[in-house]
């Protein structure tokens, strides 16, 4: 069982990082924001990070928090100019938000190693750090679930115009979910800094985009349980597939297109809407039966 | 057994492994692990192949005794940094396998070099990056870093071509490259060379005309592109379209000596200078002997990294055998002997491989020009 | 070099605009971002390609990349959009379905290729070159330029003037309206996916002519400056779109040839952000495309 561990390990540990990356993405999504923007964030996160760990010198609990604040900032500045906009803009604001970054990380050479990016990184992310954190982050999202928020981002996804008739300020929320979506993506960028030894701009492409929403596109866009899903079906799923190792974009691709247009909620959320749909059916049921039972007493 | 329980693919290979059952007989166990499919696999995968090679050679020649033999399997790192991890994790894992050959480049790389020294494991990358080495006592270089290899073209540029000022063009996005640059744009200022201007461009692009009539509307007396070799050939192209002087020369390191570059430029290499591991149908007894025999085997012309595979197998193999001698076949016995590897027969450079006592890796490098569509080695 | 480099920047700039008219048109009707249109246009050079070397003239190769590129378009509405389209609300999905079939034609193209970098073999296309002016212009970039401009009258008369292009803008207007008065909405969709990947497929070709390298991951970088052109010309906006594609490969040119190298990416998509703040519609935005409007 230990060397099963050990032999499984970074695929764990790959696993739980792409489960945070999950929820900054899917934060945005729960909200109506149409954001791609999460590999801008995790790329601010894991270079403030890596700056901060091996140039200052700075304490490393410290550097992730303050690379999570940075990317949280980044969130809220991208936010304002971003709620003027709907739908496929915000897609292609975003997608450019993600370039720019990356244009930047590659031109300020003196600061961020350009392509060579920043190597000797200390390692000290682990499983267990991995698990705590995620776990915090799942508590998190599940408190705004619980709260007038979760609801709040559910309108605005579900009818904007409806939420905004009710008074909702639709900016305000936006705002929000992006410097949610901000400051979990920049943690699980420090802590993938923290985890791989060397970052370079490279690593926060398009590829990482479409990772990013292959996971939350398959494990659904609303429960705490989605991302898990989308990540654990990812991590997986290239370790039995090994023959289709070279197709393994097409895979992805088949995917996603597939999930898309027949279990559009992902699998993730199709679980827990099941779960849902049969405790409310067992209530009404039971419902039912009191009624059945009081019409007997009454007509008896 | 675990490693084929894995699944790994490799099946082909598990027939070298059951014609060589015999009783009594050694097997030493190495797996290459090299990009076969990503962005290096234009390396990884030649490299596999020339190393297979000399491996399966090596067991034909019977050069680790009567029924001994090399066993080996080849994995793909799939330039994938994720999967490599899980890789050598795992082959770790197996007691069985003495050395990774592998894996090939960058962020791969060293990737495996961290979990490498941290498992205690030998692993051989294709990279020429030092923090490889640096890294720990467990992880080695195959090709020679910018160190050992750009002095050859700087030289030449300085002091051969007696070149004042020289427009670079790199490449923006891959670390190797900007390594090598930067090493060239030191080494010629260091000797009186001005740079011209520096530009940058990305793996992907392929529109060069702005900068190729920027260039050729500038003065400079010599052009340094320092760009894998099909991109190198397409920008040599564009620029002689946009009226650059041919008699500026053009200058490139050892990524240019692939067939590729003449097949892409044509006409308008012609001239163009680099440096080279590989003369490509070989220079030697040795070399041309593997260039006839990798032709007839694959019915592909043997390029840099075929070469460089095919060699480095013959240390490692070296290595093993030195190992044994020694009474140590293990992981440590075996990476202590391929330190000490000296003077090995090779195909690339000027014809032996050895590690330095920093275990830096030389074999030399040779100033080639493009004449009449093929590589020719430039007397000095 | 000032006005070479303009020179150069308009050949890029109108091989942008082939590739960036499919983009908008099917922005236009449908609504719907078409992520695949890169690896369309990866695939109209990647046919192009191996028709040539086997042996098949030139124009016939074109040619026939464009109906195989036109159908790809038809493909990616089949079985990326239509299925979406369905159950309203597409906007997202579509996104997501079309980086799928993205994915795919990438993920064969490089099977194809062995991930190689492809070109044209010498002498596909005449190499000449003219003075003129102090200007050094190929025949190639004569005939891109000469080419995109005959494309462009065409496509322009084909919607203003024939009742197909009506039929295109009823739908384009409002999509229930131009059903009710009998417009086969279906039929237009596909016609629409049809000219846009043909024109993408004609942009692959003409761009691997043009910089002799092709290789399967070359629509990306395409694909994103198209971002650009249809923020700045306005989504949906044919007009906008040429006068954008233009615009920005001259600029490209300008900011290679003047600025520290490494910078241009960044003052592109710069330039799409400011834009799409100021101007959400676009410099030359039609009413039609309103980035405030609610979703579908």
């Amino acid at each position: 069982m230990i060397n099963l561990y050990y032999a499984y390990q970074p695929i764990i540990d790959f696993f739980l990082l792409s489960v945070g990356f999950g929820y900054s993405q899917q934060i945005a999504l729960r909200a109506g924001v149409f954001s791609i923007a999460t590999a801008g964030f995790a790329a601010i996160g894991a270079y403030a990070v890596a700056i901060l760990v091996t140039k200052t010198g700075f304490p490393i609990v410290g550097a992730v928090v303050l690379g999570m604040v940075i990317a949280g900032g980044a969130g809220l500045v991208l936010s304002l100019p971003l709620a003027r906009l709907r739908g496929a803009f915000q897609a292609i604001a975003t997608l450019a938000f993600v370039q720019i970054v990356i244009s930047l990380l590659l031109f300020a050479e003196d600061f961020t190693g350009g392509a060579l990016g920043i190597t000797g990184i200390p390692r000290v992310v682990n499983t267990g750090v991995l698990i705590f954190i995620v776990a915090f982050v799942m508590y998190v999202m599940w408190s705004i679930g619980r709260t007038g928020l979760g609801r709040i981002f559910d309108a605005l996804r579900q009818e904007e115009s409806v939420a905004a008739s009710l008074g909702v300020n639709i900016g305000r929320y936006h705002a929000f979910a992006f410097i949610l979506s901000g400051a979990i993506g920049g943690l699980f960028g420090g802590l993938q800094s923290l985890y791989v030894f060397q970052i370079e701009p490279h690593n926060f492409g398009f590829a990482f985009m479409v990772n990013v929403l292959t996971v939350v596109i398959l494990g659904g866009r609303t429960t705490l349980l989605g991302p898990i899903m989308g990540a654990a079906i990812m991590a997986i799923l290239p370790e039995l597939a090994r023959p289709l190792a070279e197709y393994r974009p097409a895979v992805n691709g088949v995917i996603l297109i597939l999930v898309i247009t027949f279990l559009p909620n992902g699998v993730g959320d199709e679980i827990v809407f099941w779960f849902r749909r049969r405790r409310h059916a067992a209530a009404a049921a039971n419902r039912v039966k009191v009624k059945e039972a009081k019409n007997a007493v009454t007509s008896s | 057994m675990k490693l084929l329980k894995l699944g790994m693919s490799v099946a082909a290979f598990s027939a070298v492994m059951a014609s060589s059952t015999l009783a009594m007989a050694d097997e030493y166990k190495i797996v290459v692990l090299q990009s076969l499919t990503g962005g290096a696999a234009f390396i990884g995968k030649h490299v596999a192949d020339g190393a297979v090679m000399a491996a399966d050679e090596l067991n034909e020649k019977g050069f680790f005794g009567a029924g001994n033999s090399l066993v080996y399997e080849v994995a793909d790192d799939a330039t994938d940094r994720t999967q490599t991890l899980s890789l050598i994790t795992r082959l770790a894992a197996d007691d069985k396998v003495l050395l990774v050959m592998g894996p090939t480049s960058g962020s791969v790389a060293l990737a495996g070099a961290n979990v490498a020294n941290e498992r205690a494991f030998p692993v051989l990358t294709t990279t020429n990056s030092m923090e490889v080495v640096e890294n720990g006592p467990w992880s080695f270089i195959l090709t020679q870093p910018a160190d050992v290899t750009i002095p050859y073209l700087a030289d030449f540029t300085a002091q051969t071509l007696g070149a004042k000022s020289c427009a670079i063009i790199g490449v923006k996005d891959n670390e190797a490259y900007v390594a090598l640059q930067r090493k060239y744009e030191e080494l010629i200022q260091a000797q009186g060379v001005s740079l011209a201007s520096v530009d940058g461009v990305a793996l992907a692009d392929s529109d060069f005309s702005a900068l190729a009539t920027k260039i050729a509307t500038s003065d400079q007396d010599c052009v340094f592109i320092g760009t894998p070799a099909a991109q190198a050939a397409n920008m040599v192209i564009q620029l002689r379209q946009a009226g650059l002087d041919p008699s500026i020369p053009i200058l490139g390191h050892n990524a240019f000596a692939s067939p590729a570059f003449i097949e892409k430029g044509g006409a308008a290499v012609e001239n163009v200078y680099l440096i080279g591991a590989w003369v490509p149908g070989g220079d030697d007894e040795f070399s041309q002997a593997f260039a006839a025999n990798f032709q007839a085997k694959t019915g592909v012309s043997a390029d840099e990294w075929h070469a460089v595979g095919y060699s480095g197998m013959q240390v490692i193999a070296n290595a093993i055998k030195d190992a044994v001698a020694a009474g140590k076949v293990t992981r440590e016995g075996v990476r202590d002997a391929l330190g000490a590897q000296t003077d090995i027969p090779v195909v690339i450079g000027e014809g032996t491989y050895s590690y330095d006592e920093h275990r830096v890796p030389r074999f030399g490098m040779k100033v080639m020009q493009v004449k009449d569509g093929a590589f020719t080695v430039v007397e000095q | 070099m000032l006005s070479q480099q303009i020179l150069n920047g308009l050949v890029t700039g109108s091989v942008y605009a082939l590739f960036s008219l499919g983009f908008t048109l099917i922005f236009g009707v449908q609504k719907l971002l078409n992520f695949a249109h890169g690896a369309t246009f990866m695939a109209g050079a990647f046919i192009a390609y191996y028709c040539t070397i086997s042996g098949m003239p030139f124009l016939l190769a074109i040619g026939l990349s464009m109906v195989a590129t036109g159908v790809i378009g038809i493909v990616v509405d089949l079985v990326a959009f239509r299925p979406l389209r369905k159950r309203g609300n597409a906007e997202f999905p579509a996104l997501v379905s079309s980086i799928g079939v993205d994915l795919v034609l990438i993920s064969i193209a490089q099977q194809v290729s062995k991930t190689q970098v492809l070109n044209f073999p010498f002498g596909t296309f005449p190499v000449k070159f003219f003075n003129f002016l102090g200007l050094r212009i190929s025949l190639l970039q004569i005939v891109i330029l000469a080419t995109v401009a005959v494309l462009v009258v065409l496509l322009i008369f084909y919607l203003k003037k024939t009742s197909f292009g009506r039929q295109v803008r009823a739908v384009a207007t409002n999509e229930r309206a131009a059903a009710l008065l009998g417009v086969n909405v279906q039929s237009v969709f596909l016609q629409t996916f049809f000219i846009a990947g043909a024109l993408a497929g004609l942009a692959g070709v003409l761009i691997g002519l043009l910089f002799n390298s092709m290789q399967f991951l070359m629509g990306e970088p395409y694909m994103l400056r198209a971002f650009v052109v249809v923020v700045i010309g306005g989504l949906g906006s044919v007009p906008g779109a040429i006068v954008a594609s233009l615009m920005l490969g001259v600029m490209q040119s300008l900011t290679v040839a003047y600025l520290p190298s490494g910078l241009t990416d960044a003052i592109i998509f710069t330039l799409l952000f400011i834009v799409l703040l100021i101007r959400p519609n676009g410099l030359f935005g039609d009413a039609n495309a309103v980035a405030g409007g609610t979703r579908q």
